[in-house]
């Protein structure tokens, strides 16, 4: 779309972009003072729309409208988060905080237990039967050769057990006073060193490549904003 | 002075006692020594013979005491007052010895020499200049002579005696208070009747008295008694019957008109001015040609020098040959005799204190304190040993120290030895050539410090060695305490802290230099702690700086051409398995499904993201997908409003909201929230988040929507990983059947591929980054008319990729060069070192 196709909003919002986009640019020559703005601005923006969002996605319709136009359960069920709400807020006064504790630990109580829930169910216990499936060649797809499909599981296995090994740390204080992990820990965690550093650089990987895609795109921007300009006269 | 009269001062102790006792009340010292004639108390006796005074003498040394057995003898037998001073001048006559001479028998019957009799009366002479001690006011009883030198001798007779007299009185004296000594007007009417020596001894007797009862230590000023009249308390053997006979018969004569032998006498004062000193001494170099010479054992033994004392030896006055008084000639051939008869000789130029010390000022007048037994000072033999230990050309003993020097001259050891007298007599008397050599000391042997009694016990030549080695401090006198007098006392204060001074330590703190180098090192880094450093300003551009501009520079440079030319010859990537599934279960909805998309990515990650999912959704779009947009970020519900107004666009679908998609809005609370939601979607989310809040949940289709496992598809957008694994952690469970499918970043990509490929299935399809959508584009030709973000962006993404690639491998060349170039130059700088 060109810039004449482009509506009033649409049109400063898109020199906004391209502006804090060449600011943003300019960190490449050093920090500086354009750099700093846009920052300052992105975080600026963000929280403002933030609490325009928590307003009228959260706070109206789940606690105000419930309790003004709501039925009297609403009502009920809204005065509890009132309550903790209110509690919260005592917490801005380093005086007052203490009676903001209640509601606090029960935010906390909540949000570990359904991490750790999660974690349990959604993840170590199907990880776990997974990898003890690698080796099960009679789950194994038939898409590629059993001892492919064998290999493959058993360096995952492998790959698992030596990364768990590597993050083993109990060891024992040796006769030369230094505490030392057994022998065959320290070999299993050599090679989950190798595995891990194998995940790291392919994590790397996959953060260089997000970088040049959104770089990418910002510069795709960039010209097809300033081409139009100029192919268009 | 007459209470002095009925008490007897202890020797020791020096405290008044009452005249009866024989034992001091508070010391428990002998007061009356015990005569060898009187029997001994048993209680004194083990005294007596317990104490470390000398040992008995051998037998030969019978004779050396008969001339003092002899004066006790004839103490004990004469009675009444004391003789007349006129009776004790009645010299011999002429050409006669001196009866108390001629009693000395056997012992002082050898003939003595003319040299010897010269050399003798030349030491006197020499004496006589610097005689110092006085004699001594006091005798010394004969009971406590046998223990120390006591300080006083009580005689019964109050008429004047001589010091050496009342000192001889050794019969019965039963202690019997001191005599006052006679008062100048009694001694200037006795004074014509007695010869001139013996005028000056009573004079200085007097005047020492006088002196003496104002000083408390008694014991100091107590007269000692002369050694050829007194024993000391052990070992004192019994002196013989006939040289004590042959002695006292001038002292028999003296007392005719005094007091006898062991009767209490008065001592002589002492000259009181140095007036009377010259002319004591006048008349002592007169020729005593009316007075009984003393016999010549007498003076032998006065002459034998007391051993084993390293004591100043007083001088005896210088007499010249002319003034010689006749006794004293006469005692030279007495002394002869007593040679021939084979008792223990003395030197012959052995002179009896009293003698010795006529003219020696006295103790009172220097205002020293005199030692225990030493009352006589001129009494003594160190004058006497001195010179034979000059004449002998042996070390003389050195100078007492400045301490030492308050002490009178004479310093009589309390233990007056008859055995060193006899040693010392033996020895002198022995020619030269068959005298013992001198014992030298051995090297490396350190010499050993005897006791007094066995250092007298050493022959003449050693103890004139040792002497010159003895301890100093066994030459001090105490001058206080009840030990006052006494020679050889351990002192209550250590030497070194008595004459030495003590050593100064230095205040300052003794710091090496290795510790004063780590205290400045110290202080310095305390110092500039505190101290504000300047920041050292680096270089505006570094190498860091223009390697950065490099890699944008190359990264801009190959984007920058792709997205001029839009060159799109890089093809595709050839479908992966998991954009297989994806399609596979996009394909299987239902038309008209009800999708749940749920964007939480951030707005940085908008173009990969847009690029990632852009198929996806119109692949959606194209199947008639109604969209049920949520995010658990603020920024989400925005950003999912934006994706489906561009995919829209870029499809062509037409996609209004209400009608084609519902923007649930935000779910507060992260995971909570998004358990909440997977349990209550329509209480989480009630109303859309439009302008009129639009209550889609009672609206088609999501009206028949009442759980999270109603969705036909739920798919989830984000950047992170953590994100994702809490939409699959939680939400998963509670979908059942529905599929779960992920549009990922390529970052969170690595995370999430577990949940996909494991057994487990618990995600069923994910497109990640731009390489999961040029894929999924590659693999649906038809969506997006070919011509999605990924196909755009595909050649920029392959050659800024390549391009990175080369740049990285490159510097990690680079890095691992500089690294052994430095390896090399470090053990080429340690060989070199």
């Amino acid at each position: 779309m060109s810039l004449a196709e482009m509506s009033l909003p649409d049109l400063i919002g898109t020199l906004v972009g391209f502006a804090l986009t060449l600011m943003v640019f300019s960190y490449a020559i050093g920090d500086n003072a354009l750099f700093r703005i846009t920052i300052h601005v992105f975080i600026g923006v963000a929280a403002g729309y933030a609490a325009v969002v928590a307003w009228y996605s959260v706070v109206q319709p789940l606690l105000i409208v419930p309790l003004v136009s709501g039925t009297q359960s609403e009502r009920l069920y809204a005065l509890f988060p009132l309550l903790l709400s209110a509690l919260l807020l005592f917490k801005a006064s380093p005086r007052l905080s203490r009676i903001g504790n209640p509601a606090l630990a029960y935010m906390v109580g909540v949000g570990v237990a359904a991490i750790i829930g999660g974690a349990v169910i959604g993840t170590i216990f199907p990880q776990a039967l997974a990898s003890m499936d690698l080796l099960d060649l009679d789950a194994a797809g038939s898409d590629r050769p059993l001892p492919l499909q064998f290999l493959q599981g058993l360096f995952i296995l492998v790959g698992t057990l030596t990364t768990l090994a590597y993050f083993h740390f109990g060891a024992r204080q040796k006769p030369d006073g230094q505490p030392r992990r057994p022998e065959w820990i320290e070999f299993l965690a050599k090679i989950g060193q190798i595995f891990i550093a194998i995940t790291l650089g392919v994590v790397f990987a996959g953060v260089v490549t997000a970088s040049l895609a959104a770089l990418i795109e910002r510069i795709f921007f960039i010209v097809n904003f300033v081409l139009p300009l100029f192919t268009a006269s | 002075m007459a209470a002095d009269m009925a008490e007897l001062r202890c020797p020791m102790c020096g405290k008044a006692n009452p005249e009866e006792l024989d034992v001091c009340q508070f010391c428990q010292a002998r007061l009356k020594p015990v005569l060898p004639s009187a029997p001994i108390p048993e209680d004194e006796q083990a005294a007596v013979e317990g104490s470390s005074r000398l040992p008995e003498p051998a037998a030969q040394d019978d004779s050396l005491s008969d001339w003092l057995n002899f004066l006790r003898d004839s103490g004990a037998e004469s009675e009444g007052p004391p003789a007349e001073s006129g009776g004790e001048d009645q010299p011999p006559p002429a050409g006669e010895l001196p009866q108390w001479l001629e009693r000395t028998g056997g012992e002082a019957s050898e003939p003595v020499g003319e040299g010897d009799s010269q050399d003798w009366l030349d030491s006197l002479r020499k004496r006589g200049e610097e005689i110092t001690g006085p004699l001594g006011q006091e005798t010394v009883p004969e009971e406590s002579m046998d223990e120390d030198w006591p300080a006083s001798v009580k005689l019964p007779d109050q008429d004047y005696v001589p010091e050496w007299l009342a000192g001889a009185s050794l019969g019965d004296q039963a202690g019997e208070p001191l005599a006052e000594p006679p008062s100048e007007e009694e001694s200037s009417l006795e004074s014509d009747d007695e010869p001139d020596w013996l005028q000056k001894i009573r004079l200085r007797q007097r005047d020492e008295t006088e002196e003496s009862q104002s000083v408390e230590s008694a014991p100091a000023e107590e007269p000692g008694m002369p050694d050829w009249l007194g024993e000391p308390a052990s070992g004192v053997p019994a002196a013989p019957d006939e040289p004590a006979e042959s002695v006292s018969d001038w002292l028999a004569d003296l007392r005719s008109g005094g007091a006898p032998v062991g009767e209490e006498v008065e001592l002589p004062e002492a000259p009181a001015t140095g007036e009377e000193l010259p002319a004591a001494e006048q008349e002592l170099e007169q020729p005593l040609e009316e007075t009984p010479a003393p016999p010549p054992e007498i003076l032998e033994e006065a002459a034998a020098p007391v051993l084993g004392a390293a004591e100043e030896i007083p001088t005896a006055p210088q007499i010249s040959d002319e003034e010689i008084p006749d006794w004293l000639a006469g005692l030279v051939a007495g002394k002869a005799a007593a040679a021939a008869a084979g008792s223990v000789e003395a030197d012959a130029e052995s002179l009896p204190d009293w003698l010795a010390d006529l003219d020696k000022p006295s103790d009172a007048d220097s205002g020293v304190i005199v030692p225990f037994g030493e009352e006589e000072p001129g009494l003594t033999f160190d004058w006497l040993q001195e010179q034979v230990r000059a004449d002998q050309g042996l070390a003389v003993p050195p100078p007492e120290s400045s301490e030492a020097e308050e002490v009178q001259a004479e310093k009589i050891t309390p233990f007056v030895g008859d055995l060193s007298d006899f040693l010392e007599e033996e020895y002198l008397s022995t020619p030269e050539g068959e005298r013992p050599p001198a014992a030298q000391p051995e090297e490396g042997l350190t010499p050993a410090e005897l006791p007094n009694w066995l250092e007298a016990m050493r022959p003449l030549d050693a103890a004139a060695m040792s002497a010159a080695v003895l301890d100093e401090g066994e030459s001090q006198i105490e001058s206080s305490g009840p030990l006052a007098g006494l020679r050889g006392i351990l002192p209550a204060e250590p030497d070194v802290a008595r004459l030495k001074k003590p050593p100064t330590y230095a205040m300052r703190l003794q710091v090496s230099e290795s510790q004063q180098a780590n205290a400045n090192l110290l202080d310095e880094l305390v110092k500039t702690e505190g101290q504000p450093r300047a920041v050292r300003m680096g270089a505006a551009i570094t190498s860091q700086h223009v390697w950065r501009l490099i890699i944008f520079v190359v990264l801009i440079g190959v984007i920058i051409w792709k997205a001029l030319t839009g060159s799109q010859e890089v093809a595709l990537p050839q479908p992966l398995p998991e954009i297989l599934d994806t399609g596979s279960v996009i394909g299987a909805l239902p038309s008209n499904s009800v999708v749940l998309l749920a964007v939480d990515y951030e707005p940085g990650f908008s173009g990969e993201m847009k690029a990632t999912s852009a198929a996806v959704i119109d692949h959606l779009m194209l199947k008639g997908a109604y969209f049920a947009l949520v995010s658990t970020s603020p920024a989400g519900v925005g950003l999912a409003e934006q994706l489906i107004q561009d995919a829209s666009a870029l499809g062509g679908h037409q996609y209004q909201v209400i009608d084609r998609y519902a923007n649930l809005g935000y779910i507060p609370g992260g995971p909570m929230g998004v358990v909440g939601f997977a349990n209550a979607p329509r209480k989480m989310t009630p109303f859309a988040l439009d302008v009129d809040s639009t209550a889609v949940w009672s609206r088609e289709p999501l009206q028949r929507v009442t759980r999270l496992a109603d969705f036909d598809l739920v798919a989830v957008l984000t950047e992170d990983a953590d994100t994702a694994r809490v939409w699959i952690e939680q939400v998963q469970p509670a979908l059942d059947s529905t599929p779960l499918v992920m549009l990922l970043s390529a970052q969170a990509e690595p995370m999430v591929r577990p949940y996909y490929q494991s057994s487990s299935n618990q995600v069923q399809g994910m497109v990640a980054g731009l390489l999961g959508g040029g894929s999924y584009e590659s693999a649906h030709q038809d969506l997006l008319a070919g011509d999605g973000p990924a196909r755009r962006y595909w050649d920029a993404f392959s050659l800024s990729m390549l391009a990175a690639v080369i740049l990285i491998a490159l510097g990690g060349l680079v890095s691992l060069l500089t690294q052994a170039l430095a390896s090399r130059d470090t053990s080429e700088g340690e060989k070199k070192s």
